[in-house]
């Protein structure tokens, strides 16, 4: 491991999305790093797994969907005012869509800017009230290299993390009195649980392109893992604004 | 620096230019404090006896070394690997700030500051890519600036050999992935280093509260480059390559 045992000692740490996939390792890695977690998703049986699997801490689950703004903002708000305000805030939580545009409707795009978009804002509002994230603090959003690069199928998903991207550079400024900075991770094709879904659907020829846009390999949770903790440590304390590209050389193609 | 295991890069070596001062020297210092043995080299011999003074740990190189010219620095580079071993990463911060109005714009001024930071990094890579000079899981970091994607009255050349290293990390990053050598960028925003102080000087203490100003964090801290090399060097960054980290206090996102 690279990261000291200590690095987030004593820190409370929100961490939705954390049922599965990116959100679970990287709470699991937080843990190992001394944080105290908060875990946030839908379902509340994978979010006990995901708490199950943390090193020991002052650790809890708040189960409910993460779609509107208005109610991320107030329960993120409510669980701060309750247990203390958080130093870090990792959002994971989002779906995606694979649609071609003439076949997109207005649900879907409801459904992808949800919680990846809609739910960012509530913690992006949450963050910039007092008393929910503390200065000098840090806040952190999953964004995709899908923000930058279009490819077919993409359109809305792209938008959506496009937005996420656009968002944290305005909310880098706005934060930026109380030293929180607010910043992105642009990621590539991650194997996660989606990820295999998707990759066992379609045919080995479309999976091998696929795994070669990137130029080393598909990634592990645990490679968004490390950069969420990078990001949220000290280590990155002057680091705001910024959308991180961590994809195995997928943007330098 | 409290982030990392301590012994982060314990049994790796590192190649850091620019070291007799600045970032250089900030970053050598750090990566000794984690373990890791350094070569160093710069303009400077007796600055760079300084930084070596100022190394953690023992068996490190000071290496003699013209920085401006491709063939000299891929030799450099190779001869750095054979006296210590196969290196387990590079971070470039060798280079020269230069304000210059357009209309006094020459051809020194441009080969002044294309040399050590362009043409050096050519040399880098050129090197990476040979037998015997990188490890197998290895690291290298050029030092970018915020004037590769802004502009200022002044800062045409700079801003332009910044730029140029954005493309040759991209490229050099496609072209070393099956030597298993990532490649990336670290876009800094101001760090009050000695370069800085020069430019003080010059400019004036309006100058330098305008510059601060236009970052929402204010100057940066080398400590603050450090850390983003350590992470880009280390286990932790396998998945990153051909990406520019920007680090500079909010800066770009205005």
């Amino acid at each position: 491991m690279s990261f000291a045992a200590d690095a987030l000692a004593g820190r409370r740490v929100l961490v939705t999305g954390a049922s599965s996939g990116i959100g679970r390792a990287t709470a699991i890695r937080l843990s190992h790093a001394g944080a105290d977690i908060v875990l946030m998703g839908r379902d509340e049986g994978r979010l006990a797994a995901t708490l199950a699997d943390c090193a020991a801490g002052n650790h809890s689950i708040d189960a409910g969907a993460l779609d509107d703004a208005d109610a991320v903002a107030d329960r993120v708000g409510g669980i701060a005012r309750d247990g203390g305000p958080f130093h870090g805030v990792f959002h994971a939580a989002g779906s995606s869509l694979v649609l071609p545009a003439k076949l997109t409707k207005n649900r879907h795009l409801e459904a992808v800017f949800g919680a990846g978009f809609y739910g960012a804002f509530g913690i992006a509002r949450a963050a910039a009230k007092k008393g929910v994230v503390t200065d000098g603090g840090s806040v952190v959003f999953m964004s995709s290299v899908s923000s930058l690069r279009g490819r077919q199928g993409m359109v809305a998903y792209s938008a959506a993390k496009a937005a996420v991207d656009g968002m944290v550079r305005a909310l880098a400024t706005e934060l930026a009195a109380r030293r929180i900075r607010a910043n992105s991770i642009v990621s590539g094709a991650v194997e996660t649980q989606m990820h295999n879904d998707f990759v066992q659907s379609v045919d080995a020829t479309l999976v091998d392109n696929y795994r070669n846009l990137h130029l080393l390999g598909f990634g592990s949770p645990d490679d968004i893992a490390e950069a969420a903790l990078f990001l949220l440590s000290d280590a990155s304390r002057w680091i705001t604004g910024t959308s991180m590209a961590v994809d195995g050389g997928y943007t330098a193609k | 620096m409290t982030v990392f295991v301590p012994d982060l890069f314990v049994g790796r070596k590192i190649l850091v230019t620019g070291a007799s001062s600045g970032l250089g020297r900030a970053a050598a210092i750090g990566l000794s404090r984690l373990g890791a043995t350094v070569a160093i080299t710069g303009r400077d011999e007796g600055r760079l006896g300084d930084t070596r003074d100022q190394l953690s740990g023992d068996g490190h190189l000071i290496v003699a070394a013209t920085l401006d010219d491709t063939d000299a620095v891929a030799a450099t580079v190779r001869d750095v690997a054979s006296s210590i071993g196969v290196l387990d990463g590079v971070f470039h911060a060798a280079g020269i700030s230069l304000t210059m109005p357009v209309r006094m714009t020459k051809s020194r001024h441009v080969a002044d500051t294309f040399g050590p930071s362009v043409y050096g990094a050519f040399g880098i890579v050129r090197a990476a890519g040979q037998k015997g000079v990188m490890a197998e899981r290895s690291s290298i970091v050029l030092m970018s600036s915020i004037s590769a994607e802004r502009g200022h009255h002044g800062m045409m050349i700079y801003s332009a050999a910044k730029s140029a290293l954005h493309g040759l990390v991209r490229s050099a990053a496609v072209e070393l992935a099956p030597r298993g050598v990532r490649v990336n960028a670290i876009v800094a925003g101001a760090v009050y280093t000695e370069m800085y102080a020069r430019e003080v000087e010059r400019m004036g203490p309006d100058w330098i509260a305008g510059v601060a100003a236009r970052h929402p964090f204010g100057f940066g801290d080398t400590d603050d480059i450090t850390q983003a090399v350590a992470y880009l060097m280390s286990d932790a960054g396998k998945w990153i390559t051909g990406s520019a980290w920007t680090i500079d206090g909010g800066y770009t996102a205005q």
